[in-house]
């Protein structure tokens, strides 16, 4: 209930979800569930909005890899736009940032790939 | 004649100069021949003139006749020529041809009437008649008796001839007349020849008295002193010029009026009495008297005088001393003022000399003591003086004129004196020291302060009453102070109130509004003294009433403004009032400030100071002043310090105002300090600045510091609770910053999704969450009762390929600045999770 999770209709094979509110061990069996639905509906190509994102913790994060890992399983990828600053220092800590992509705006996320 | 000649100028030779004393002999003279001429010559002359007519009338008139009376009338007529000559020349011998001439005149008259009468007794009277002639060669006014003895006797004769009785009878009478006659002239010659020899000195002496006569009249002359001669019917007679020069009267205007005249009025009386003591023989030495001048000025005359009684006249010498006198008078005037002055100087002035001998004893001296003047003249000075002085003074004395270190001279001293009737009583005694030559004397200046000490005393008494009411209300003023300074929890005070005065125009207050919040007062009358203490007391109770648990501190200042305004106004007072509401386990704080400018907030982790202003004007200005209320929180270590203007306003020996930078830097340097330990420093700063300095407003000083504290609570370890644990988390370390709040949240997370998901997996059980708050970070303390977790079984993950897990561990480390994980303690296992606010 403390996360929103908005999926958009996949465009030219895109997905994009918009995520809102606390990403921790209570929401991540959310995201999760969401990321493992586009793949399995074969969308390979995920973009997370994460801008509405207030709090990630370690939970939050391995819901985001694991979407990453399995895009990468189709040769697809799972690109994050938005992050707080907070949010993104989560990535930092984990060296995760290493391993994402990260966009300032959806549209130019879209158009990466 | 011979008789004119006698010298009587030798009488005169005592007084008088040289022409008086010749005018004197003149007089003299002129008087004795005109004498000798009168009865004599006239006498004479009728007794000729009788004895022609008788000769006439008995022998008829005939050749015989007219010869005998041509005879009489030359004789008399050469007479009167003899008389005028000596009259205009008093050489007596120019006397003797005449005398001669009527000599030979009567002798030729007797051989006239022997020849014509050939009358026997005729001729027998005859021959008497020339026997008494015979002594006019000697004695000429012998030879006048006789003369007329025998004429008178020749008439008788003639008359009575016929009677032979008669003519012896006639006989006896003439012989006896002529022996009368002899005798004295016997007697007489003997006087004329001392009369003689007495003319002969005169004249043999008359060069040498004219130059002394003269020498006098210089001396006369010249004398600068007034010499004169005066008769006692009151008239100068003669004059030096020292009397036109003293008087600037010529002598004719002095001689011409009595000189009493011109005495002054208040001298007559004297003067006359003076006179009349010359008169009756007194020599006068020394007598003043004063006469006016010709320009109306009084002289000052002093005279000695002598008087020659039988003449009548008065010697005296004059001596001008006029401007003697008036220097005497100037001095005298000047001891009567001096005199008047000390007897009129309300203080006693005393003299002594060096032997402690009172020389001068003034009137008030002799009123403050109760001695006559006379009673301490001569004596020592110690009579004044009670013990020790008593017995002491003559040793003061010397030691001063040994050492010349002056102990009171000059320096005036309260000492005690002892009055005539035993009463010992405080005196004010300046003493001052006169040099003279070869000796000191001591003038001492008294002052009777009986009455002042007793005043003073009074005035004492009276002000330690008031003193005392003064201390009484000081101490219910203080009793209104709190006696303790508030204890929750979070905060620790200290306050302090130093009245400049016995009552102080500030107050301050702390209100227990809750067991978690405390109400500070701090509150200034604008004034110092009793009326602002009253006002201190009437605001105090009027915000106890006011201050509630659930009232904001701007509606008890609003409401404390309004109540206060008009009592405010009417005392024409004005107060600045500082409420804060802090709340102990938050760090929050509320305030509102009318007008009260001073309060700093010291923040810990910045140090940095930031001044709390005003939220409205002072009260008693405006009636409705609305006021506002504002917040801020306080860390562990935060400072909050409310003071007067007594602080800021401090002045120190060279005018400097002690400032608010002072006060900072005292702040910045205490930062460990306790609230007390700062308080006390604030104090003794300011106590070291002003020192030397009298405190001149009312300091006091409220220190409130935030203190480490420990917020904890217990949930059930599930993940339904999980939010509200790290809400509760980061809610505390938001103190700190936002960022620092997040972080801490983000490993708490991690921390309690551990706990739950790993240590109780399914288990029930629940967490026990601490928080402590310290000035330096943030401490955060977990205990749970599920299974141990071994923290070293978890490394770091492989950064290099993305895990699904694995991470929060290494979060947790890299974000705190202590980790710790003891499992199996008392209370459970046990994660401490330490991040330091200032990123150390």
């Amino acid at each position: 209930m403390d996360l929103t999770i908005i999926e958009t209709k996949p465009i030219d094979g895109v997905a994009v979800l918009i995520v809102a509110g606390r990403l921790n061990v209570i929401s991540a069996g959310e995201l999760k569930d969401k990321l493992k639905a586009l793949v399995a509906d074969g969308v390979y190509q995920i973009v997370l909005e994460l801008a509405g994102v207030t709090f990630i913790d370690s939970s939050g994060l391995s819901a985001i890899v694991l979407g990453l890992k399995s895009t990468r399983v189709h040769e697809g990828a799972l690109k994050l736009v938005g992050l707080r600053p907070t949010t993104k220092k989560v990535f930092e800590l984990t060296r995760l940032d290493r391993v994402f992509e990260f966009y300032e705006n959806t549209d130019e996320a879209i158009g990466s790939f | 004649m011979t008789e004119e000649i006698t010298p009587s100028f030798h009488d005169d030779q005592q007084g008088g100069h040289a022409s008086e004393i010749k005018a004197e002999i003149a007089l003299s003279l002129n008087r004795t021949a005109w004498e000798s001429i009168s009865p004599v010559s006239i006498t004479l002359a009728i007794l000729y003139t009788l004895f022609t007519v008788g000769h006439i009338l008995l022998l008829l008139p005939g050749i015989k006749t007219i010869m005998v009376s041509l005879a009489a009338g030359t004789a008399i007529v050469l007479f009167g020529i003899g008389t005028l000559v000596k009259r205009a020349n008093y050489r007596p011998l120019i006397t003797y041809p005449v005398m001669f001439t009527v000599f030979v005149l009567a002798v030729a008259n007797s051989l006239l009437h022997l020849f014509l009468t050939n009358d026997i007794l005729q001729t027998t009277n005859l021959i008497l008649v020339i026997f008494g002639i015979g002594y006019f060669v000697l004695s000429t006014p012998w030879y006048f008796i006789s003369l007329t003895i025998s004429t008178v006797s020749w008439i008788l004769f003639v008359l009575k001839l016929d009677e032979p009785g008669n003519v012896i009878h006639f006989g006896i009478a003439v012989f006896s007349a002529n022996l009368i006659s002899l005798v004295f002239h016997l007697v007489r010659k003997r006087n004329l020849e001392e009369g003689e020899k007495l003319r002969l000195l005169s004249e043999s002496q008359w060069v040498e008295i004219e130059q002394a006569q003269e020498e006098r009249d210089r001396f006369f002359n010249l004398s600068i002193d007034m010499l004169c001669v005066a008769s006692f019917d009151g008239y100068f007679k003669h004059l030096s010029p020292a009397f036109e020069k003293v008087l600037g009267y010529s002598d004719q205007d002095l001689l011409e009026k009595p000189f009493v005249e011109l005495v002054h009025p208040e001298d007559k009386d004297a003067t006359l009495d003076v006179v009349n003591n010359l008169a009756s023989g007194s020599t006068i030495i020394a007598f003043e008297n004063r006469y006016r001048a010709n320009d109306g000025s009084y002289k000052w005359i002093l005279w000695n005088a002598a008087a020659f009684v039988e003449a009548g006249l008065i010697y005296a010498i004059g001596h001008d001393i006029t401007a003697k006198k008036e220097s005497l008078f100037a001095l005298e005037e000047r001891e009567q003022s001096m005199q008047a002055i000390l007897n009129t100087t309300v203080d006693g002035i005393i003299v002594i000399n060096e032997l402690g001998i009172i020389q001068s004893f003034n009137r008030s001296a002799s009123s403050i003591f109760g001695y006559a003047e006379e009673e301490v003249i001569g004596n020592n000075i110690r009579m004044l003086m009670p013990e020790p002085y008593h017995g002491e003074h003559d040793g003061y004395v010397s030691a001063y004129l040994d050492t010349r270190q002056p102990k009171i001279i000059g320096i005036g001293r309260e000492v005690r004196g002892i009055r005539k009737n035993g009463e010992i009583f405080p005196l004010a005694l300046a003493v001052s020291n006169v040099e003279l030559p070869g000796r000191t004397l001591f003038t001492g200046i008294i002052r009777d302060i009986t009455e002042r000490k007793r005043a003073e005393e009074a005035l004492n008494a009276a002000r330690q009453r008031l003193q005392q009411e003064i201390d009484l209300a000081a101490d219910i003023q203080t009793s209104v102070l709190p006696r303790e300074l508030p204890t929750i929890a979070g905060f620790e005070f200290s306050a302090r109130n130093l009245p400049a005065r016995f009552l102080s125009g500030d107050f301050y207050d702390f209100i227990r509004l809750d067991e978690n919040t405390v109400q500070v007062v701090l509150g200034d009358i604008a004034g110092k003294g009793i009326p602002a203490a009253l006002m201190t007391l009437s605001s105090r109770s009027v915000i106890r009433n006011e201050s509630t648990s659930d009232a904001y501190v701007v509606d008890v200042l609003n409401e404390v403004s309004r109540q206060q305004y008009q009592d405010l106004s009417r005392a024409e007072l004005f107060v600045t009032l500082f409420l804060a509401r802090l709340e102990g386990h938050t760090g929050q704080v509320w305030y509102a400030s009318a007008g009260h400018g001073e309060a700093l907030l010291w923040r810990h982790l910045e140090n940095d100071v930031i001044p709390i202003s005003a939220t409205g004007l002072p009260l008693g200005i405006f009636p409705d002043e609305q006021y506002e209320e504002t917040n801020f929180s306080m860390r562990p270590g935060d400072i909050c310090i409310i003071f007067s203007d007594g602080i800021t306003d401090a002045v120190n020996l060279d005018s400097e105002f002690f400032g608010i930078d002072r006060l900072v830097s005292i702040i910045q340097g205490c930062a460990q300090f306790t609230a007390d330990e700062l308080l006390n420093a604030v104090v003794q700063a300011i106590d070291d600045f002003s020192r030397g300095v009298d405190q001149e407003d009312d300091i006091t000083v409220i220190v409130a510091k935030a203190l480490p504290r420990q917020v904890s609570f217990e949930l059930p370890a599930t993940l339904e609770h999980l939010d509200q644990i790290v809400a509760a988390i980061n809610h505390n370390a938001a103190l700190y910053s936002d960022d620092f709040a997040y972080e801490v949240e983000l490993a708490s997370s991690e921390a309690v999704t551990n706990i739950i998901e790993h240590a109780y997996r399914e288990k029930q059980g629940t967490i026990r969450v601490e928080m402590t708050l310290n000035q330096d970070g943030f401490q955060l303390d977990l205990f749970d009762e599920g299974e141990p977790f071994d923290v070293t079984a978890t490394p770091d993950p492989n950064f290099d390929t993305p895990q699904e897990s694995g991470y929060g561990i290494s979060i947790m480390r890299q974000i705190m600045d202590e980790m710790l994980y003891e499992p199996g303690t008392e209370r459970g296992n046990h994660w401490r999770l330490v991040k330091f606010a200032n990123g150390g």
